[in-house]
């Protein structure tokens, strides 16, 4: 899936489904990224790693999508965004390794 | 690897082998190095004065580094430089100047090409270079110099740098600066207070080394309260310094001895906490802990000083009462006795003469028997002769001897005494109980005095006088049996007492081993309770009762003293009448003797029945004591002469007291003449006598007369009292404090459109009836109403007797309102516009004078309520008119613009100065600050008009001698307009232009990034339409408006100041706005309103209008946008543009994309409400060491709504607002809502706020 602003790549990585986001996801964006994700079916290992912006409406969105527990988020050490992910207290993985030991145990 | 001495890698030329050798740990890693394949290969190769200035380098134990070849500039540096390098060392020998001091290339690359391309030496003093040691920026300094090193050629081939470290010196410098600085602020302080906030207040300049301070002592349960902090920090420091004791970023001191409390400081980020810094901080505490321990000295000191203020009060007061005391029985002995002499017969008369002289004599004796008896105890020196004793026996009988007295009083007298045996001296136990019991007496009107013994439960006995009296205040209670203490405001029979009494009981009682407590409320009798020890009764009890009686005679004597006299009755003879008031029955007696023989005489015992006789029987001679019980002389004079009929009555004022200042106090209070205790019967029948005669009466004629003017003038005062209102309850004011001697006031108004009356109402009126009565419908049945409807007055003596139809009025009145009076209130057209009621608690009867002054003040409060009415709703139009006209458009997204007006006073808001943006087109809009002659509606009026004049002419075509001259020809016609002045700007912020023009107003004034300001000082014309016979017609001013720069319009309200040249004005508004060259717009007009504003507050009001141009600088970033979200992400590529620009870092350039994003979002859903019309301001700058961000909206940012506090959506945002940046400040401001951000541009070490 692609916008404008963000950029969804996916591949099977059996139990889940990773999902790679890059590009920004701000206020215009939230609500096309919420529908996008919700879109995909099963457990869903969404890499975040990759994203050059988020803003708080953007973590508003995450927000609701982790709270299907079949969703989790990566987002790593050296993201540009860990440090607001980490201020917003949003729930992460720091590696797609440590997201799919997750979803295996679920 | 080559050949030759053991490890070394390459052959040391022999000029380099010596300063290798000698040159230590260097010269050993510079003989090591690779240097065959290092790009200067080797040493051997090198031009001869290289090779020399190494040699020089290595062999120096002074700190020397060198840069070598021209292009790379490889390092080669000796030990002393090692420290410099910090964890660069070793790696940095021989490579490029730029890899090794990547840090801070950019500062010394210039210098150093400098010195390559020109040959010239630099020279850097205490430079300031953040080198990045142990993997974070630290600030440190450095004084050195780049010389260049020439080769035989002439050539430069590399630079000799010989360098200091002079960090230490720098910031022990700047460090001993603090604590001079806060050795000169606690040194005048006082108080705990003071020392603290002047600590906080001198280290909360914003110095590097105390990025914050917070001061924490200890409360009274030991638990550290945060007392004060740095200005910034307020609300982010926690109330518990644990919290800081583990933050890295803080260090927390003990202040004073281990409980007085704790100093928190910051640590600055790019220092470390070395022992220097360390020890600074110590002696900034040891200054705080210092300065705590003198305040605390100082109020110790001042504590002591009180207390020995205290017991020179109690030594004074007891003074005073000696003397009272002693004087008046000396009275009572000299008078009679002089008496006695005379007559010197052997009649009744004398008998009853000679009674009384004795049994003052004794009490004279009593009197200075305790007072010596009390110092005996004092002193140690009473013997206590106890025996075993009954005590309920011995009490009993002593208690006994007051029930004659009890009897005639009314009072009952219960003894309960059970036999109980103890030990005690019968004479001291007789003076216990005799002054607790005439102590009872003195305080019980009704009710009973209960004398009680019964055994203790554990041995030993209880006894309690307990009386139904007036009780004691909880306030007293506690100083009841300090020595000399009397409760005051408490209702006794008498005022007499020397305050030593109950202090003798308990010293006396302590002498037997026993304790006395005493337990009261006011309104609820006292009971005194004494505890004795058990005795040990082996002697039988011998009867003590024939020894009592002498004694007990002297108290009940005293008391029969302090009875209510019979009422006073007149003997109408047809001679003149003298009121005689004193409290004790023997000086009443005594006077009345002396009196009747020539006059008619009454007597009575207190001041207020004293007041009441005067106006029952209205004496020609009032004679009065100064100290009595319920109103003393004092207040009596004074009720007397405040009553306008009882004024002119004469008074003979008798006191103790004596002294010139005594006498000063009776004349003050308006006593006509002063006599001192003692006094003989001639002289008071002379002074009577001179009070009473015939020109006397003449004189009190004529102050009868002077009472009746100061009414006179009382009315007239009431009169321009309610003329001079301003406001309803000034009015009821008015007539609450005049000669209508009326508790309570209404006022009642129509209000056409409703049919209404609106009530309101001043002095004592219950909450209730005020709340009930607010509204009243025209016809309801209630007098205001009635008064409106038939334009009649109204007088009700007393409500009970009123029509049927007023039952629930009067029934809701009572019991607060009992008699009124109604009067209508009319317009000066005639019209009925209201009505006035005067409200009496009592039923009370209106003599003529009275009704006829209620009408005259219902007549002015008529015209008054008409003018109130009439101001009222010009100041209601006129404010309308001017926040039409403070009305900012900011519609414009070619320049962020923000006005403020300051009226002089609040009473002024109206009138005089006012501003005007207009949009033109985008890219171009046209500014004007204008200012009218005047105030008020009318030059509310002009403004409205000249506003609209400039706006329009500036809409069709806004170049300014077009806008000047149309508005000229205008302000012709307007009236009010002439001499008015205004500046106007037209604005081209494409082109980066202002075109303008000043009518007799003050220039503008452009503030540029670089910080200057100067005034823009051509276009210049007259004020509007005067000097018409000028040509009005002038060239404009045209200025180069860069981005980031700064345009400020205003009125001459900022810079005027009485009694000061207009210069100074100017010079003062310049230096001001060269400061505002970084602050929003917004932010930037309140910053001059304040600090401009002279000592007093503006005497004149204030128009102020700043305007900045959209644009992007080196150091700035301007922009105005829509509000709406579409515009976020072009908005972040273009700050990512200039942040690029800057050489910010990828972190540093994400946080501040992220918080500025969430303001802006912000701005746009909460201050602009989602409306794509308004707009949003960005104003950005690059200082040296942080960047500021602000976003200003049109609107105000709603406290959290419960909507966005569901969603957490807000929350979420201010979360990372806040976390990502340094320091948010949020201004709510007169047009909209700033929001500033601040980022360190170092990547410090702490990542987020230090909070």
């Amino acid at each position: 899936v692609t916008t404008k602003m963000f950029r969804l790549t996916s591949r099977r990585l059996p139990p889940a489904l990773l999902v790679e986001v890059t590009g920004e996801v701000d206020v215009t964006a939230a609500s096309d990224f919420t529908r996008a994700v919700n879109d995909l079916a099963g457990p869903v290992i969404l890499e975040l790693s990759g994203l050059s912006y988020v803003d708080s409406a953007g973590f508003a969105a995450l927000d609701q999508l982790l709270s299907h527990p079949a969703k989790v988020a990566v987002v790593g050490p050296d993201s540009a965004i860990r440090t607001a992910a980490n201020l917003v207290g949003l729930p992460y993985h720091d590696s797609v390794d440590d997201a799919a030991r997750a979803v295996a145990i679920f | 690897m080559g050949l030759g001495g053991g490890q070394v890698g390459e052959p040391v030329p022999a000029d380099l082998g010596a300063a290798v050798r000698l040159g230590g740990e260097m010269g050993r890693r510079f003989a090591e190095f690779d240097w065959h394949r290092h790009p200067l290969g080797s040493p051997d190769t090198w031009p001869a004065p290289v090779r020399s200035v190494v040699a020089v380098a290595l062999t120096s134990r002074f700190p020397i580094v060198l840069w070598l070849g021209s292009q790379d500039l490889h390092l080669v540096y000796n030990d002393g430089y090692i420290p410099m390098l910090g964890d660069k060392h070793p790696a940095a020998l021989g490579r490029p100047g730029r890899q090794v001091w990547w840090d801070i290339w950019e500062h010394i690359a210039p210098m150093l090409g400098g010195v390559i391309d020109s040959g010239e030496a630099t020279w850097s003093d205490d430079l300031l270079l953040a080198l990045v040691t142990e993997g974070w920026a630290q600030e440190r300094y450095f004084t050195f110099s780049y010389s260049p090193i020439i080769l035989d050629g002439g050539e430069v081939d590399g630079i000799f740098c010989a360098v200091a470290e002079t960090t230490e010196r720098v910031l022990g410098e700047r460090r001993l600066r603090v604590l001079n600085a806060v050795a000169a602020a606690v040194m005048e302080t006082r108080t705990v207070d003071a020392v603290v906030e002047a600590m906080v207040r001198v280290c909360g300049d914003d110095h590097p080394d105390l990025p914050f301070v917070a001061v924490y002592l200890h409360d009274a349960a030991g638990t550290p309260r945060l007392r004060a902090c740095s200005a910034g920090m307020a609300g982010r420091v926690p109330d518990d310094p644990s919290e800081l004791m583990e933050d890295d970023r803080v260090l927390v001191l003990p202040i004073g001895d281990q409980n007085t409390g704790l100093l928190a400081i910051g640590l600055n980020p790019h220092r470390p906490l070395d022992e220097l810094y360390r020890g600074f901080l110590r002696l900034l505490a040891d200054q705080l802990s210092a300065a705590l321990a003198t305040a605390d000295l100082y109020h110790q000191q001042q504590q002591r000083a009180e207390s020995l203020a205290e017991l020179d009060r109690a030594k004074t007061t007891f003074l005073t009462n000696v003397s009272h005391e002693f004087r008046t029985p000396l009275t009572l002995l000299l008078g009679p006795l002089e008496d006695a002499i005379e007559a010197a017969g052997a009649d009744p008369a004398q008998h009853e003469r000679l009674t009384m002289a004795r049994r003052n004599a004794q009490r004279l004796l009593r009197l200075v028997n305790s007072l010596l008896e009390f110092s005996r105890i004092e002193a140690g020196r009473v013997e206590l002769a106890p025996r075993p004793v009954d005590v309920g026996a011995v009490t009993a009988q002593v208690a006994s001897s007051f029930a004659g007295l009890c009897e005639r009083i009314g009072i009952e007298l219960v003894i309960r005494c059970a036999p109980v045996s103890g030990h005690v001296d019968g004479e001291l136990w007789e003076t216990i109980v005799l002054n607790l019991l005439s102590n009872a007496v003195k305080f019980t009107y009704h009710g009973s005095i209960t004398v009680t013994v019964e055994e203790r439960a554990g041995g030993g006995s209880v006894v309690r006088v307990a009386d139904t009296g007036t009780g004691i205040a909880e306030a007293d209670l506690g100083r009841l049996f300090e020595r000399f203490y009397r409760a005051s405001n408490t209702r006794g029979r008498s005022v007499e007492g020397s305050g030593i009494g109950l202090s003798l009981v308990r010293s006396l009682v302590e002498l037997h081993g026993g304790t006395v407590s005493i337990d009261s409320a006011l309104g609820n009798g006292t009971t005194v309770t004494i505890e004795l020890p058990e005795g040990t009764a082996t002697e039988p009890m011998p009867d003590s009762s024939g020894e009592l009686r002498l004694a007990g005679n002297a108290f009940v004597a005293e008391a029969e003293q302090w009875l209510d006299p019979p009422p006073p009755a007149r003997r109408d003879t047809g001679r003149a009448l003298v009121l005689i008031a004193d409290d004790n029955a023997d000086m009443r007696a005594h006077l009345d003797r002396i009196l009747s023989q020539r006059w008619d005489t009454i007597a009575v015992g207190d001041g207020q029945a004293a007041l009441d006789a005067v106006r029952l029987h209205r004496p020609d001679l009032v004679v009065t004591d100064v100290m009595m019980p319920l109103l003393d002389g004092f207040a009596f004079v004074q009720a007397l002469r405040q009553d306008a009929h009882l004024a002119a009555t004469p008074v003979l004022m008798l006191s103790a007291r004596a002294g010139a200042e005594a006498a000063g106090d009776g004349f003050a209070a308006g006593a006509d003449d002063y006599l001192t205790k003692p006094f003989s019967s001639a002289e008071l029948l002379q002074r009577a006598e001179a009070r009473l005669n015939a020109e006397e009466r003449h004189r009190a004629r004529q102050a009868e007369r002077e009472a009746h003017a100061r009414h006179g003038a009382a009315v007239s005062g009431l009169l321009a009292a309610i003329s001079a209102a301003d406001s309803i309850d000034a009015v009821l004011a008015a007539l609450l404090s005049g000669p209508l001697a009326a508790p309570a006031a209404a006022i009642a108004e129509c209000d056409p459109d409703n049919g209404h009356l609106t009530v309101h109402y001043g002095g004592i009126v219950d909450p209730e009836l005020r709340a009930r009565y607010h509204r009243i419908a025209e016809d309801a049945p209630v007098p205001l109403a009635d008064v409106v409807n038939t334009g009649q007055p109204m007088v009700i003596p007393d409500t009970g007797a009123m029509d049927p139809r007023y039952d629930q009025l009067v029934r809701d009145a009572r019991p607060g309102i009992q008699a009124a009076v109604f009067q209508p209130l009319h317009h000066p057209s005639g019209t009925v516009t209201g009505a006035v009621a005067l409200l009496w608690p009592r039923p009370r009867a209106f003599d003529q004078p009275a009704l006829r002054l209620i009408a005259e003040a219902a007549a002015a409060t008529g015209q008054a309520l008409a003018r109130i009415a009439t101001a009222a709703q010009e100041h209601r139009i006129a404010i309308g008119f001017q926040e039409h006209l403070l009305d900012l458009d900011r519609g414009s997204t070619g320049a962020v613009v923000a006005a403020a007006y300051q009226p002089a006073s609040e009473t002024m808001r109206v009138g005089g100065d006012w501003y005007v943006t207009i949009p033109v087109r985008p890219g171009l809009v046209s500014v004007c600050v204008g200012d009218v002659v005047g105030h008020g509606l009318p030059a509310a009026t002009v403004m409205g008009n000249l506003r609209a004049a400039v706006a329009a002419t500036a809409l069709s075509r806004p170049d300014p001698v077009h806008v000047l001259t149309t508005v000229q020809r205008y302000a012709a016609t307007v009236p009010g307009a002439r001499c008015c002045s205004l500046a106007y700007a037209a604005v081209d912020t494409a082109a980066g232009t202002i075109d303008y023009l000043c009518a007799g107003h003050p220039f503008p004034l452009l503030v540029t990034r670089d910080g200057a300001a100067r005034f823009l000082n051509h276009g210049r014309l007259p004020p509007l339409a005067a000097f018409t016979g000028v040509s009005a017609t002038s060239a404009p001013g045209r200025a180069a408006l860069p981005p980031g720069s700064l345009l400020i319009l205003y009125t001459d309200g900022l810079v005027e100041r009485r009694g000061e040249s207009l210069d100074r004005g100017f010079d003062r508004l310049r230096a001001a706005a060269a400061d505002c060259a970084t602050l929003p717009a917004d932010l930037v007009c309140d910053a001059l309103l304040t600090q401009l504003a002279p000592p007093g507050g503006y005497s004149d009001d204030v128009a102020i209008l700043a305007l900045r141009p959209v644009g992007v600088t080196a150091d700035s970033f301007v922009t105005v946008l829509p509000a709406a979200a579409v515009e976020l992400a072009p908005l972040r590529r273009r700050l990512g543009d200039w942040l690029d620009q800057l050489g910010a870092d990828s972190t540093l350039l994400h946080n501040v994309l992220i918080a500025a994003g969430e303001a802006v979002v912000n701005a746009i859903e909460h201050g602009s409400e989602m409306d794509a019309t308004r707009t949003i301001s960005v104003e950005a700058f690059a200082g040296d060491a942080v960047i500021t961000l602000s976003v200003t909206d049109t609107g105000r940012w709603r406290r959290d709504t419960a909507a966005s506090r569901r969603s957490g959506k807000r929350g979420r945002g201010l979360t990372l607002m806040h976390g990502i940046s340094d320091r948010v400040d949020t201004v709510r401001g007169r047009q909209g809502t700033t929001v500033t951000l601040h980022f360190q541009r170092f990547p410090a070490h702490v990542a987020g706020a230090p909070m």
